[in-house]
């Protein structure tokens, strides 16, 4: 009974699939910000506790809970930090997102890059879907998260969205300070952000209730 | 090649209290983050009201019966 509620999946629910390092920071605060402002509520692997023996298999209930699958494949490279390594959780969990669609599970995955025609040479396993490029910018970011989701009530324009994302931004800043953080990726500053970002779409009047 | 046709979402987007409530936040740590925002962001005002007005005073304008001026 259990496993069938964790199996259920909500539409409004889209897993975020990004790079933790702090150049990609405004990008994370651009996908909250868009994905709250066209009424849906981000999810991330942070909600999942790092030290969790099950990890794996509570990223698996998480991914399949979650009606769309937002892979960002942008910053797949070597870590900026020694050892330098090849990024691999983010090409892992979108393998995970397509082996649950060859499954037959009822969600839609969404491949994000910064570059044009990179992802056709560095996966050419999924030649045939063309990834939003958002050109590394939460403008991009913005304008393609409006090009992935068609929403039936009345849809935010970009502008609109901008004007969240620097709002979430100024939040993020304060956050910071206030909780004496270097950086967002942890579970309760996702939570806050989430959360604040839904709150400011709300004062904003970007989405009806 | 083409993109994904879009995903159309069809149900009511959740309020914050409800978003908070299914990340695992407490209703005190949501009460503490809606401070936080007041704190922070300050006042936001609504970009979406003006034209919502218009458009609901052009509905009642137009299903009004017309009067004269006595």
């Amino acid at each position: 009974m259990a496993q069938q509620r964790d199996r259920r999946v909500n539409s409004k629910d889209v897993f975020l699939n990004f790079p933790f390092d702090r150049w990609y920071e405004r990008l994370y605060l651009a996908f909250i910000a868009g994905l709250s402002g066209m009424g849906l509520t981000p999810r991330c692997v942070l909600e999942v506790p790092a030290g969790a023996a099950n990890r794996l298999e509570r990223l698996f209930t998480l991914l399949t809970s979650c009606g769309s699958l937002i892979h960002d494949l942008s910053r797949v490279e070597l870590s900026p930090d020694p050892p330098r390594c090849p990024r691999f959780n983010m090409p892992f969990e979108l393998g995970l997102a397509t082996a649950l669609t060859l499954a037959g599970y009822q969600h839609r995955w969404f491949v994000f890059e910064s570059q044009p025609f990179r992802l056709q040479k560095s996966l050419s396993d999924i030649n045939g879907f063309d990834p939003y490029i958002h050109d590394g910018t939460p403008e991009g970011v913005l304008r393609e998260l409006g090009n992935a989701f068609v929403i039936n009530r009345s849809r935010p324009s970009v502008e609109e969205l901008i004007v969240m994302y620097q709002h979430l931004k100024t939040f993020a800043k304060g956050f910071k300070v206030r909780n004496g953080l270097s950086e967002l990726f942890t579970p309760y500053a996702f939570q806050a952000l989430v959360t604040t970002s839904q709150e400011v779409a709300v004062r904003l009047g970007i989405r009806g209730y | 090649m083409a993109y994904p046709k879009p995903f159309i979402i069809k149900t009511r987007p959740d309020t914050p209290e409800e978003t908070a409530k299914r990340l695992g936040l407490s209703k005190a740590e949501f009460h503490k983050i809606i401070k936080l925002v007041d704190e922070i962001v300050g006042p936001v005002s609504p970009i979406k009201s003006k034209a919502v007005h218009a458009r609901s005073s052009r509905a009642r304008v137009s299903s009004r019966p017309s009067r004269l001026p006595a």
